[in-house]
């Protein structure tokens, strides 16, 4: 195997050619390709009629509608916002240049969760913000503007980042000849300056578009997936090992102390159960809707 | 740029500078809309997540933090880092060794390879893992039948948070070792540095800023990861929930100070992920400025 590749490949003196081949293939082989293909495979199990008939039905249909709206939206906010972002950054020199420079990369850092659960705080009807635009009468966490939001928060980086070093590299010296042409800046910026950032900004756009696609599209895959999950045996056991938690942390502030559950208990409040069980499995059921329609919004 | 233009003022009529930049209130104007939107989108979901910590004060911070549960978040978050981390800077420099010393055919495929779980949404890289060693997927029965759990147990989240963290260190190192050429290794070898000797000696302290630059992204995003750990885990609260999930479990259980308890731990991290991050790229930019002045 180690003579073909030599045969495809051009001498060299170095070494260790066949060991670093070897690792790289062996681990891209075990945690990348060979799971990618089995996915392929299993999609093709299902049938491309089946895909076909799930991908265009109605329901599919709408919130792809609405999730391209939506990121559509808010990639085009994004366009808007992170131009002058990066503008501001690359032209103007003030206090914190650098400090604000270094933060624009914070969506890409922080984990998703804390950025969901902070803006959910802020937008919810009697968060910071939320309470003042609930006065106006606009709602925005759990609404399609609550995804808009987020999006607008994780797509943010994507349109500075591609704007900015173009914007750096401008040759000022163009510039310089509009204004010496007598331009006022107005024109100078129309004809000048913004026709070859547009690419950018247009790069920008879509790797945010992009992004925000992949996010409400899986979120909505995703619930889908976790309905059907949970009638795999192995989530109804450590769904039912959540309520024996729930039950016991309830009862005794102790986890793990609620006690036996009947195996079927996470459907039914069971007969025979003592009544401050039952009473926790049904608030956890509640929550569990609750949630599940929480995430679904999200 | 200013220079300029106060250059050609010097003629005696009082023209008008140039237009070089934008009025002074312009810039103002603009520079306040920056700030604006960049306080109230990037800056308040921060302060939220902070002042929510404050509201709370300290002892019942601490004890949201000390809870088992957390606690076992905690542990399996830092225990998952410490194994992904390794593991991808290891293929990392293996990947970039074999792509940037060698030519062969097939590079480019290669690097695409290396880039996939990029592009592939990190919730499909838990599924995949689902369909693989979920009870119906490929292996499941055998796993079943020998006790072994992988999904919805830890080795599941490790082995979905390495296919998501992946490509970090490869792709930090691969254009850098590009850009290095093979002339340090060739010029060891021929001075008789075993392979080994020449890796250890000579390329790691080449690209070591790249590298650390690599596992610190990595790193963070082990740390931070929701999609794909979310898939497999399963959400067992005290065996399988990272910490990010372990927010979110937390939230939905309307047990608000504590979830921001455990989001504020994680934003420090992503904190002192961007200074350092700042700091390597600083170097960076000051190391190449000097090789350009000699």
């Amino acid at each position: 195997m180690i003579a073909g590749a030599i045969a495809i490949r051009q001498r060299s003196i170095i070494p260790g050619f066949g060991l670093s081949l070897g690792v790289m293939l062996s681990y891209l082989g075990l945690i990348v390709i060979i799971p990618l293909c089995v996915l392929l495979l299993k999609a093709s199990d299902a049938g491309w009629a089946k895909i076909w008939m799930e991908l265009s039905s109605l329901r599919t249909l709408a919130a792809f509608r609405v999730s391209f709206g939506i990121a559509f939206l808010a990639a085009a906010f994004n366009a808007v916002f992170g131009f002058i972002v990066a503008w501001v950054l690359v032209r103007y020199e003030f206090v914190g240049r650098r400090l604000i420079d270094a933060m624009i990369d914070l969506p890409f850092a922080l984990p998703t969760a804390v950025a969901g659960v902070s803006l959910t705080q802020i937008y919810a009807e009697n968060g910071w913000l939320g309470s003042v635009l609930a006065v106006a009468g606009i709602k925005v966490a759990f609404t399609p503007l609550g995804i808009l939001v987020a999006l607008a928060f994780v797509g943010l980086p994507f349109v500075v980042r591609t704007v900015q070093p173009i914007l750096q590299d401008f040759d000022r010296e163009t510039e310089e000849a509009g204004a010496l042409l007598g331009a006022s800046r107005w024109n100078i910026l129309r004809r000048v300056v913004f026709p070859p950032l547009v690419p950018a900004v247009m790069t920008g756009f879509t790797l945010a578009f992009a992004r925000g696609i992949e996010r409400i599209r899986l979120r909505h895959l995703y619930c889908r997936q976790y309905a059907r999950l949970f009638r795999d045996r192995s989530a109804a056991d450590h769904h039912q090992a959540r309520a024996v938690r729930l039950c016991g942390r309830n009862r005794d502030r102790e986890p793990d102390a609620g006690g036996v559950l009947h195996p079927a208990a996470h459907h039914q409040p069971a007969a025979g159960m003592d009544p401050e069980t039952a009473r926790c499995l049904t608030m956890h059921r509640a929550l569990t809707r609750v949630r599940r329609r929480a995430s679904r919004c999200r | 740029m200013l220079d300029h233009a106060s250059s050609f003022d010097a003629s005696p009529a009082a023209r008008q500078p140039l237009p070089l930049t934008e009025s002074a209130g312009a810039r103002t104007l603009l520079i306040t809309i920056a700030l604006g939107f960049l306080l109230l989108f990037l800056l308040l979901p921060l302060i939220v997540v902070f002042a929510e910590v404050l509201r709370l004060g300290f002892d019942s911070y601490w004890a949201a933090l000390r809870e088992p549960e957390a606690l076992a978040a905690i542990r399996l978050t830092l225990l998952t880092a410490l194994i992904v981390v390794p593991f991808n800077a290891v293929f990392g420099i293996a990947a970039a060794w074999a792509i940037t010393k060698f030519q062969f055919a097939g590079q480019n495929l290669l690097i695409t390879l290396v880039d996939l779980p990029f592009s592939v949404s990190p919730v499909i890289g838990g599924m995949v893992f689902v369909l693989l060693f979920g009870l119906q997927g490929v292996f499941g029965p055998w796993l079943a039948a020998h006790d072994i759990k992988i999904i919805f147990a830890i080795p599941g989240v490790i082995i979905a948070t390495l296919f998501v963290t992946l490509p970090f260190v490869a792709r930090e190192l691969i254009p850098l070792m590009q850009k290095q050429g093979t002339d340090c290794e060739e010029a060891a070898l021929m001075l008789g540095a075993s392979g080994w000797q020449t890796l250890f000696r000579v390329t790691l302290p080449n690209i070591k800023w790249g590298l650390l630059y690599g596992v610190l992204l990595c790193n963070g995003r082990a740390i931070g990861e929701f999609g794909a750990v979310a898939v497999v885990s399963g959400h067992i609260v005290g065996h399988t929930t990272t910490m990010p999930l372990y927010i979110e479990v937390l939230y939905n259980d309307f047990n608000f100070p504590a979830a921001f308890a455990v989001a504020s731990l994680l934003t420090l991290i992503a904190f002192a992920t961007l200074i350092l991050r700042t700091i390597l790229e600083w170097r960076a930019e000051q190391r190449l400025a000097s090789s350009r002045l000699h």
